[in-house]
């Protein structure tokens, strides 16, 4: 079972997230609001997979990602970010992301990207 | 590639220039069009947003609407009806605001480009009024209802959406996007508003509905992330200070104890007001970003408007600008290409009076300039040559012509040697004169003068000529070895042979190098001049022998010469006498004759010491002495001697006339009148013989012989000389016979007459002779001649003898002669004469030998007596 790390400041979307993933059988074996969250529980955790949105209350999710990698986390990575951040996506991939997905997107889409992923 | 070359000038530019106009016509086609696009695109988009602000607040109103419904639905009593019909009134008149807003003349070009999606809209909108009537007859449930309307809602901003997010700006098209995704967030707002609604109507969110309740404020964070991302400053502000507060907290709140709680205390319409003036809120900020995009797409519309117009006019200027520029340049290129043209054509022509006049300073301005020193230089070379042409005719005309006249009219033959040694083409007319023939040009000169000299002469000639072109023998010493410097030739013309003497004189004619090239010769006639010398060494010889006949005679004793004259002139004519009478059989009795009377005069004009005479005679002799030796003398050879003997007559005749006048010269200065002379009455004689032989053509010489040296007084003088001129004038007329008579009758062609003066001393009488050698008398044509006149009777015809046969000659009224002229035949003849010496007292007596001679013997007394007066 694929464990799960959910980064996002929204509970909402945080809670839209683990619903979906949870009826598909992975495990969310944690939830981050801010960066600082994200970066110890991914650390301490060591999640498969960890869906990060970009922007958030202390830093921004391209930044947790190049610390994650420098600090030598193997997850895998998701970039959630909103319409019209296309940059992002780009960078995202160049320090290691794995996949993007864009928000607001349905249930079916966040399976399908994850399956790719795992 | 080839095809290019042999384009004119004017299409190669057109060529050339093409592409140039195309990339501008291109160019400007392109810019114009895009500001074109610009703009229609930024009307379309203000148009777009016009509507779909329409769209909007008719979404508005039906998300409000939805959430009354819900309401209804959702609660069994009528707290809703109320609100939900006023809602339905305020529906309507915005989607009729909608319907209306299509309507208008200024969006029906967009309206025609979306006819489709706004038919699908409208098919949405119709199904309002079904949906309302299940929800008042309460067929439907709350879900349903929402379903409903957010499908009305979703067609409805999808509508918008495809109406405003065609825009090529890129500012406007993202704060399009902006307002799109604020829109979805806010439609997101509404349906959780009513599903909200629903729950608290109920007093719970039960399974599904609570994940859509989630989901749907998870979607709404996600949309106005993506606002927030990509709207401009202004909207974020104005969002974040509108959609904030109280009532936005206890939304928030709400949502919480919503998703959170599992009992639901609070009523439903607490949090439909609160959501509400959230949503309200939404509400605010999207007009004001409604009104915010309008106005900027209306101020790009007004942008692209003036940058249409800009760039249309900018670029048009340009456009014609350079069309202008072009034309302006290529026409003057080209107009100063015709003028060369044009100019080179007159050149062809031969029109050089012209200069090309190209004031531009480019390539063919230089040309033009290069071309008018071309022709500047072709006129002066013209000019130049003009000047050579004009020296030449003036040379030919002054020069050659002056040449060609002297050439005609000089009198010296004047022409060129080349060095073939040929006579040249160009040669003075007087050549032709001095040599009588006309192919004279060509002929070497050797050749020429072939037939003109003697063959020595020829033959110095030959090797004169090529001395003369010899540059090492000098000129003056070749000059030297002339042959032909004077020379004697002999020219035909008109079948008479001419004898010329002609002068060559040779100048060689050099070069710079002094080469020599030619040889001018000059040829003077120089006949005239030595036979004008020859005939004064003649006369100088003749003067000369005078003098020496006077000095001799001067020297000899007067006697001594007279007796030497008188034998002389008698054997001389005994000589002419002998030859006269000679058979022409036995020439050397004739020749020995001869011979001792020159070789007997020969030793008496030694003794007289008459030098002259001497060598006459001896050269007689010698001439006879040659005849002597020939075996074959024939008669002309005789006529030699003859002649020189007839001269030595004249010598001695001369002498006598010079003895004659010597004894005049001394009797005029003795002073006595006695011896007066007889040479004035001798001298008129000569002269009136000598005038009538010259006018009857009869040759006569007159003799005077007066060995007594006596005188005949000079009272009868002029009688005697009356006298004898008419003895004479018979002699002519009747007596000495033509000179072809002569001839025949082997006579000496001269006739002779010869008067004698003689005396008598014992009757003291002068004896004077006439005597000539013509052909006598013949007495019976006197006789008959003398019948015709009535001197003589028919009767006494045979009874005169000869003596009274001459007297009818003197008698008055005979002429033997038929014409009258000048000597004879007036009728007084003879008649004339017996009268005169009758006059004289004097006696005649005739004597006369038919064929020789006629003799007249006058005796007149010496003693001087008065004539008897008539």
């Amino acid at each position: 079972m694929s464990k799960v790390l959910i980064v996002d400041d929204s509970v909402y979307m945080r809670t839209l997230i683990k619903t979906a993933l949870t009826d598909k059988g992975y495990e969310i074996v944690g939830e981050a609001a801010d960066g600082e969250t994200a970066i110890n529980l991914a650390l301490e955790l060591n999640p498969d997979l960890i869906t990060l949105d970009n922007i958030l209350p202390d830093m921004m999710g391209l930044e947790i990602l190049k610390v994650l990698k420098e600090e030598g986390v193997t997850s895998k990575v998701i970039m959630v970010s909103a319409v019209g951040q296309q940059t992002v996506v780009n960078k995202g991939k160049e320090l290691g992301a794995s996949e993007y997905i864009v928000k607001p997107f349905t249930a079916e889409a966040l399976i399908e990207v994850v399956n790719k992923v795992l | 590639m080839a095809s290019i070359h042999n384009l004119s000038v004017k299409s190669k530019f057109a060529l050339a220039i093409l592409p140039l106009i195309i990339i501008i016509v291109v160019f400007d086609y392109l810019q114009i069009q895009e500001h074109y696009n610009d703009y229609t695109d930024s009307q379309r988009l203000n148009k777009a947003i016009v509507v779909g602000i329409e769209i909007n607040h008719a979404v508005h109103e039906l998300q409000k609407e939805r959430s009354i419904a819900t309401g209804f639905l959702s609660q069994q009593g009528d707290d809703f009806r109320q609100d939900l019909l006023d809602q339905r009134e305020r529906t309507d008149s915005t989607i009729q605001a909608f319907y209306d807003e299509i309507e208008r003349e200024e969006l029906a070009d967009l309206v025609a480009l979306h006819t489709e999606e706004l038919r699908d809209l409208g098919t949405y909108f119709d199904r309002i009024q079904e949906i309302r009537d299940n929800v008042d007859s309460r067929f439907i449930s709350a879900d349903q209802v929402i379903n409903y309307f957010s499908d009305i809602n979703e067609a409805a901003l999808k509508t918008v959406n495809g109406l405003i997010s065609e825009s090529r700006n890129r500012v406007a098209a993202e704060q399009v996007h902006a307002i799109i995704y604020f829109l979805k967030a806010k439609e997101r707002a509404s349906i959780e508003r009513a599903i909200g609604t629903q729950a608290f109507s109920r007093g719970t969110l039960d399974g599904e509905d609570h994940s859509l309740f989630t989901s749907l404020i998870a979607e709404q964070d996600a949309f106005i992330d993506a606002f927030i991302t990509i709207a401009d400053q202004a909207s974020v502000v104005y969002f974040n200070s509108t959609v904030s507060g109280q009532d936005v907290v206890e939304v928030d709140r709400l949502r919480l104890f919503l998703v959170q709680n599992q009992v639901l205390e609070n009523d439903a319409n607490y949090w439909y007001q609160m959501s509400t003036t959230k949503i309200n809120l939404l509400k605010k900020a999207e007009d004001f970003m409604s009104v915010r995009i309008h106005d900027y797409t209306e101020g790009i519309s007004a942008e692209a408007n003036r940058s249409l117009y800009t760039v249309l006019i900018v670029d048009s200027t340009i456009a014609l600008l350079t069309f202008v520029m072009i034309a302006f340049i290529v026409s003057h290129l080209l107009k100063d290409v015709e003028t060369l043209e044009e100019f080179t054509k007159k050149v062809i022509s031969g029109d050089l009076s012209q200069k090309v006049n190209i004031k531009t300073r480019d390539e063919i301005g230089h040309y033009a300039d290069t071309f008018n020193i071309m022709i500047s230089e072709i006129k002066k070379s013209q000019l130049a040559l003009k000047k050579e042409r004009d020296k030449a005719r003036f040379l030919y005309e002054n020069i050659y012509k002056q040449s060609q006249v002297v050439f005609e009219n000089v009198e010296q033959g004047i022409f060129l040697l080349n060095r073939e040694h040929k006579i040249s083409r160009l040669y003075s007319k007087a050549m032709e004169t001095i040599f009588g023939t006309k192919t004279i040009a060509g002929e070497t000169l050797v050749n020429f003068m072939r037939t003109l000299l003697i063959p020595r002469d020829l033959e110095a000639l030959e090797m004169f000529m090529k001395h003369l072109f010899n540059p090492e023998i000098d000129e003056d010493v070749v000059n030297q070895l002339n042959p032909v410097e004077q020379v004697k030739i002999f020219t035909e013309s008109g079948g008479m042979v001419n004898t010329k003497y002609i002068r060559l004189a040779f100048t060689r004619i050099e070069n710079k190098a002094g080469a020599i090239q030619q040889i001018m010769v000059t040829v003077t006639d120089e006949t005239e001049g030595v036979l004008l010398q020859h005939k004064l060494e003649e006369a100088d010889e003749k003067k000369k022998m005078e003098m020496e006949q006077m000095l001799s005679i001067l020297k000899i004793d007067p006697a001594l010469l007279r007796g030497f004259i008188v034998n002389s002139r008698k054997v001389l004519k005994s000589i002419s006498s002998k030859y006269e009478q000679h058979d022409g059989e036995n020439f050397d009795e004739l020749l020995t004759f001869t011979f001792q009377i020159i070789h007997n005069l020969k030793g008496n004009s030694i003794v007289i010491g008459l030098q002259i005479l001497t060598d006459r005679f001896h050269k007689i002799e010698d001439g006879i002495t040659k005849l002597k030796d020939n075996p074959k003398v024939v008669g002309n050879d005789f006529l030699t001697i003859l002649y020189e003997i007839n001269e030595v007559d004249i010598i001695v005749e001369n002498m006598s006339d010079m003895l004659r006048k010597v004894a005049n010269i001394y009797n005029k200065f003795s002073g006595e009148e006695q011896t007066d002379t007889n040479y004035d009455l001798i001298d008129s004689l000569k002269r009136g013989l000598s005038t009538m032989s010259e006018d009857t053509g009869k040759a006569i010489n007159f003799n005077f012989a007066n060995e007594k040296n006596l005188n005949i007084p000079k009272i009868i003088q002029d009688p005697v000389k009356d006298i004898l001129i008419q003895l004479m004038r018979n002699s002519i007329a009747h007596g000495i016979e033509a000179p072809n008579v002569r001839i025949a009758q082997r006579k000496l062609i001269k006739g002779n007459i010869a008067v004698t003066l003689d005396n008598d001393e014992v009757s003291d009488e002068i004896i004077l002779s006439y005597r000539d050698d013509g052909s006598g008398l013949n007495t019976a044509q006197i006789i008959e001649k003398a019948i015709n006149k009535n001197i003589l009777q028919e009767s006494e015809r045979d009874k005169l003898d000869e003596a009274q046969i001459v007297d009818l000659l003197f008698s008055d009224g005979f002429s033997t002669n038929e014409n009258v002229d000048e000597y004879s035949g007036r009728g007084h003849g003879l008649g004339v004469v017996k009268t005169k010496i009758n006059e004289l007292h004097g006696t005649f007596k005739v004597n006369f030998e038919k064929g020789h001679y006629f003799e007249i013997i006058l005796r007149f007394p010496a003693t001087v007596q008065n004539p008897i007066e008539e």
